[in-house]
């Protein structure tokens, strides 16, 4: 190994950080004023013009989170976090009347997700090469921007639209699931969310139908001292399909950011959804100083029988990632999946992985995750499955495999299996090793570049991660794995 | 010896076998062919009473006694071996210590005495001789590591020692070379006697070469579609399965 | 502070001045410090993580006296196969105690060659230094109550000290018999070093009897030194109303041999808490263990492996047969520091469950701060394989019989690395004899 340790010792003495989306756009911004409290909460529920009920389910999630405390058990270390030094709402100035069309939207913002790569024209994506064709919901800081192909996603009785919008024109339907997977007092930083959150994409897949394009939200933190609280409901009727991509950017501040998300998926019967994550916040600098915490609670619920909800991460950005993308196994022969991969780097801290519960008789799951540590980061993976009593013949297969680059770093696994039911199959392996000597030299005795060659046995360690994702997000994902270890390894 | 009436067999309600009738007598040497998906290896585990099929139709009578009221190691205790087409592996199970347990267990169940160790010891070693079987294979675990030729032999040997009345042989050539082939067969040959019945199940007509048959059934679609002497074996070899596998469509 | 935390303290209290080595300063101070331990965290609870599982101070709602020691002339008759029978035949030193108090008038632990015993009831004034420093050492406890408590009213055990280069002949059996109807609280205390080059094989059985909710609390230290080989080989069968609490801690040196394993057969509730430190480098350390429980029976076992220094190997192995509504819990934790590079741990833990009320809760975790490391853990949970049992059935042998022997089998795999064959023998025995046993006891 002692190419990679050269490597390592290399990357030391670069100032430069790679981190490419860490720009701030400079625009006007409409703030709450600084702080938590029942005011605030008003104002935000406020200005997004809300029914009675959803300012009564904020409060209440309000007075259950001032009685808990923050978890302590992750292994992940950080100052504590002043709440009250934190701006819950921002939006740019421009946007007033709330969702508009792309003509409408201020151009700077426009030139922002240009910058980012992102696509809102929808006649830029037509034309595009790939072919490919995405509907973009844009998030900045506290609201929505924009939502492409609305329209035609209307035409398949889709609803693809901003949470906020979603409470004025479906209020029905989003009280009829909203918190019915996250409940209130689930967690710190998920009852945090349900009080303050201020902006998130809605989906509803009508009975039988095969939503036509990927759907994807993009998410950008762009003001600083401010916490973005998003909040993203999915919801897969009877008998129907959809695949969702959520994107995340966040510029290079010094500060620590905090990103405080809930997304609750609910499949009914014979539906299936599957959510692809490449998260790329701002990690902070090689000191650890700046950086997103991204405290995430992500859970699905397979509510109908013979229903999958299917996750795939590629987390590779943030300071502190804090994240169990989870699968509630209620429906009989109903199947999760949690794939991921989880990369850092410089002082980041990882502690995520899943929960399988499978609840349901035949129920399956299926558990992927690679973690690749560099630097002087900590990458845990975190697992509960379990089967409950009456959960008969339900099966769950776990891999697990770690990767350390370099001696500063850490790779933990600390999964928890609980078998209630004899008839539960379950198995686990995991893995902790370093790229082998023999695969760096063979790949250098053809001739390729170290940087590369760690590239390349890396993305081969993830191969069975990066091939869940979308194909238009495959290549991405594949890229940034490189870019991330490059950004301190090689 | 056997006899098997119109017999109707699903697995999750899917149906395997459609009325199936065969009757096999005292001394006889059967063979059953057909395709692949005829519900040859469903026949086999039904007569030794695999759990996995739901009878819906028609009855089996085993030396006058039906078949459906004994549990699958009465009715090997009762003289029914089958001879698998993928022995298991099992781990931890020498298979010395199961060779004497299944032994012991089918003399108690009979009523017999148990055998002693060194009397047993003198059995298998009687048998294992003929069968070109090493007495460490037998300190293995059950097939565990054992290649395909041992694994076929170590069933053989178990027949050989267990004396069964009526041996079911599911695809025994399945997986052998000529040689592992021939002596496979030779172990079968030297058991027949005029008080055991065979039912020999094959795809190939080549293991009949070695194992010559009283009967030849020709199973298609769940039933038996043909039967006749040694000759029928031959014809198939030659023309195939073609004609019968349209009375499969047909069934279907 | 429970109701039973309480009473832990007012026995301690009451016991103190008829504890061995009452006024000696060194034990007075270890015994306070451990007391102050306990009296700050009191019994575990399943809010700590290592405890998650077994909830303490929940289960301990009764705390026993602790036992009085009176010598016996001979221990009750017990037909059939338990862990204090099962290795009667073989050659072996023999120590016996009766409710946690040696009797050497049972054993025959005198003039072993190559050994040198302390029995804990003897002399303090006397104590060899190494067996000063083993039970005074205040830090073994700290976080851990169960072992603070033992340290606080250890009334008896046994130091034995391998002597550098000794190859002793036949096995060490440590045979805890607890005997009577009243219930009572045994703490015992054992101290082994195996000095530099010696090879020894020890072995501790515990017994008793079965309608007695009697506590045992064991805590055998153990010190492995450069180039040694040791094996210890521990069957639990207590009484089936028992709470059977036992903590191990081994430091393997350089170049040493470590080779320990647990058969859980008996208790109510049980919790075998192994942690394996390092003093050198190229240590070979296995801990492995087969627990067969049933009833409402609890049995916990977990393990922390530590690697502070390079080049080690560890193994874990474990197995766990559950039936009716019995609970099994693994907790295996391999931790590799920084620095300790080369380090090859593996650990592996499956469970067979025969009822559809068996539980299984496992946690194997890896902990890595070196990146030149081979490290691997795989669990498994499931029923008995329908595939193998139809096999043995088709040959006739009946159900019962032919899942006692595919349950025999999947325990075997940990007992057959057992070089000594008298009590590989031993163990299959009792293995064997489980559905048997069973059936008795039912």
């Amino acid at each position: 190994m002692v190419a990679v340790k050269e490597t390592v010792e290399q990357v030391k003495e670069i100032e430069v950080d790679q981190y490419k989306y860490g720009f701030v756009t400079d625009i006007e911004m409409d703030m709450a004023p600084k702080g938590l409290n029942e005011e605030i909460i008003g104002f935000i529920s406020a200005k997004k013009n809300e029914p009675e009920w959803m300012l009564e389910w904020r409060l209440d999630a309000y007075r259950r989170w001032l009685t808990m405390t923050e978890p302590n058990w992750a292994k992940v270390g950080y100052p504590p976090i002043d709440f009250q030094d934190l701006y819950y709402y921002a939006a740019p100035k421009s946007d007033k009347e709330g969702p508009k069309s792309l003509d409408e939207v201020d151009p700077e913002l426009l030139r922002t997700y240009e910058k980012l790569g992102i696509p809102l024209q929808e006649q830029a994506v037509l034309a595009g090469v790939q072919g490919a064709r995405i509907a973009v919901d844009a998030i900045f800081d506290s609201v929505s921007v924009v939502t492409t192909f609305k329209e035609e996603l209307a035409k398949e009785g889709v609803i693809f639209c901003p949470l906020s919008e979603a409470l004025q024109d479906h209020p029905d339907l989003v009280r009829k699931y909203l918190g019915t997977v996250v409940p209130i007092s689930d967690n710190y930083y998920s009852a945090l969310n349900t009080a303050v959150f201020s902006e998130g994409s809605f989906v509803y897949i009508p009975p039988g139908v095969r939503c036509p394009m990927e759907l994807s939200t993009y998410f950008r933190i762009n003001e600083a001292q401010t916490g973005q609280f998003e909040r993203t409901l999915i919801i897969a009727d009877k008998g129907s399909y959809v695949s969702y991509l959520e994107g995340c950017t966040a510029p290079m501040r010094d500060e620590n950011q905090l990103h405080a998300a809930v997304v609750e998926l609910i499949a009914l019967e014979d539906a299936e959804i599957k959510y692809s994550t490449v998260q790329n916040w701002y990690p902070g600098d090689a000191e650890g100083k700046g950086g997103i915490y991204n405290f995430v609670t992500k859970r699905g619920d397979c509510r109908g029988k013979n229903s999958k909800i299917s996750w795939t991460q590629v987390e590779t950005g943030s300071a502190i990632t804090w994240k169990y993308p989870s699968c509630i196994l209620r429906g009989d022969n109903s199947i999760g999946e949690f794939y991921s991969i989880a990369i850092s780097n410089g002082m980041q801290q990882i502690d995520s992985g899943t929960k399988m519960i499978h609840l349901g008789k035949n129920t399956k799951s299926r558990i992927i995750s690679k973690g690749i540590s560099a630097g002087k980061s900590s990458n845990t993976y975190r697992g509960l499955v379990s089967a409950h009593r009456k959960a008969s013949n339900t099966r769950n297969f776990t891999q697990c495999d770690s990767l350390l680059i370099g001696d500063k770093c850490s790779a933990h696994t600390i999964p928890y299996i609980e078998a209630k039911n004899s008839s539960a199959v379950f198995e686990h392996e995991a893995t902790t090793s370093k790229i082998s000597d023999d695969q760096l030299f063979y790949c250098l005795q053809r001739g390729i570049g170290e940087e590369e060659a760690v590239a390349l046995i890396v993305n081969g360690f993830c191969k069975e991660v990066l091939q869940q994702l979308p194909m238009e997000f495959a290549v991405e994902a594949q890229k940034l794995v490189g870019i991330s270890l490059e950004g301190s390894v090689g | 010896m056997l006899v098997i009436e119109n017999l109707h067999a699903e697995v999750e309600g899917e149906p395997i076998l459609r009325g199936l009738n065969l009757e096999v007598g005292t001394g006889e040497v059967h063979a059953i062919m057909g395709p692949n998906g005829s519900g040859k290896s469903t026949l086999s585990y039904i007569l030794s009473g695999k759990e996995d099929y739901d009878i819906t139709q028609g009855s089996i009578t085993y030396k006058g006694d039906n078949l459906f009221d004994m549990s699958i190691d009465e009715r090997a205790a009762a003289g029914i071996f089958l001879a698998f087409q993928y022995p298991i592996e099992i781990p931890g199970v020498a298979a010395m210590t199961f060779l004497k347990t299944a032994l012991n267990a089918q003399r108690i169940t009979r009523g017999e005495d148990e055998l002693t160790t060194p009397a047993f010891m003198k059995l298998v070693k009687e048998k294992t001789a003929a069968l070109n079987i090493r007495p460490e294979m037998l300190r293995r675990s059950i097939n565990v590591g054992f290649s395909g030729g041992e694994k076929k032999r170590f069933e053989i040997l178990q027949m050989a020692l267990l004396e069964p009345s009526l041996c079911i042989l599911d695809e025994t050539d399945s997986g052998l070379d000529i040689d592992a082939l021939q002596l496979v067969a030779e172990g079968v040959n030297r058991l027949r006697s005029p008080e055991r019945s065979m039912i020999v199940i094959t795809h190939y007509q080549r293991l009949l070469n070695h194992i010559i048959p009283d009967r030849v059934h020709v199973l298609s679609a769940g039933k038996v579609v043909r039967s006749g002497g040694k000759e029928l074996a031959m014809e198939l070899e030659k023309n195939g399965y073609a004609e019968y596998e349209d009375q499969k469509i047909n069934a279907a | 502070m429970t109701a039973a935390e309480k009473t832990l303290i007012d026995q301690f209290g009451e016991a103190r001045e008829n504890l061995p080595g009452n006024g000696e300063a060194w034990m007075d101070d270890a015994r306070s410090s451990a007391i102050r331990t306990f009296e700050k965290n009191g019994l575990p609870h399943r809010r700590l993580e290592r405890w998650k599982y077994t909830d303490l101070r929940a289960m301990l709602g009764q705390i026993p006296a602790p036992a009085t020691g009176t010598p016996v002339s001979d221990l009750p008759d017990h037909d059939g196969i338990n862990a204090h029978t099962a290795f009667a035949s073989i050659e072996r030193y023999h120590g016996v105690f009766v409710n946690g108090y040696f009797q050497p008038q049972l054993s025959n632990l005198e003039d072993i060659e190559g050994v040198e015993i302390v029995n804990l009831r003897g002399n303090f004034n006397n104590f060899p230094d190494w067996v000063k420093a083993g039970l005074g050492n205040t830090s073994v406890f700290e976080g851990n109550a169960v072992l603070a408590l033992n340290t606080a009213f250890a009334a008896d055990g046994i130091a034995l000290r391998i002597k550098a280069g000794a190859t002793i002949d036949k096995p060490i059996h440590l045979d805890y018999v607890t005997t009577g109807d009243e219930a009572a609280t045994i703490s015992v205390r054992n101290l082994i070093i195996v000095e530099k080059g010696a090879q020894a094989t020890l072995v501790e059985t515990f017994t008793g009897p079965r309608d007695v909710a009697y506590v045992v609390n064991a805590a055998t230290q153990i010190t492995v030194e450069e180039g040694a080989r040791f094996t210890r080989i521990k069957v639990q069968d207590e009484g089936l109303d028992a709470f059977h609490l036992a903590n191990m801690q081994i430091t393997a040196g350089e170049n040493t041999r470590c080779h320990d394993l647990t058969l859980t057969l008996g208790a109510r509730v049980s919790r075998n808490e192994v942690n394996v430190g390092f003093s050198g480098e190229n240590a070979d350390v296995t801990i492995a263990g087969a627990s067969m429980l049933a009833g409402k029976q609890h049995g916990d076992t977990t393990l922390c492996i530590t690697h502070s220094l390079p080049s080690s190997n560890s193994r874990q192995e474990f197995k766990t047969v559950l039936d009716d509504y019995a609970r099994g819990i693994f907790q295996g934790c391999v931790i590799v520091k920084p620095h300790a590079q080369k380090t090859d741990g593996r650990q592996m833990t499956q469970a067979l469950l025969l009822s559809p009320n068996a539980e299984m809760d496992a946690k194997p975790e890896l902990e890595i701060y070196a990146d030149d490391v081979e490290c691997a853990h795989g669990a498994t949970a499931g029923d008995l394989d329908e595939e193998y049992l139809f096999y043995l059935r088709a040959r006739g042998i009946p159900e019962a019989k032919a899942k006692a022997l595919l349950v025999a089998a999947f325990v075997a795999e940990p007992l057959e690395k057992i070089e000594h064959e008298g009590l590989r023998e031993g163990l299959f025995q009792l293995t064997n004899a489980w559905f048997d046993r069973r059936k008795g006891e039912a």
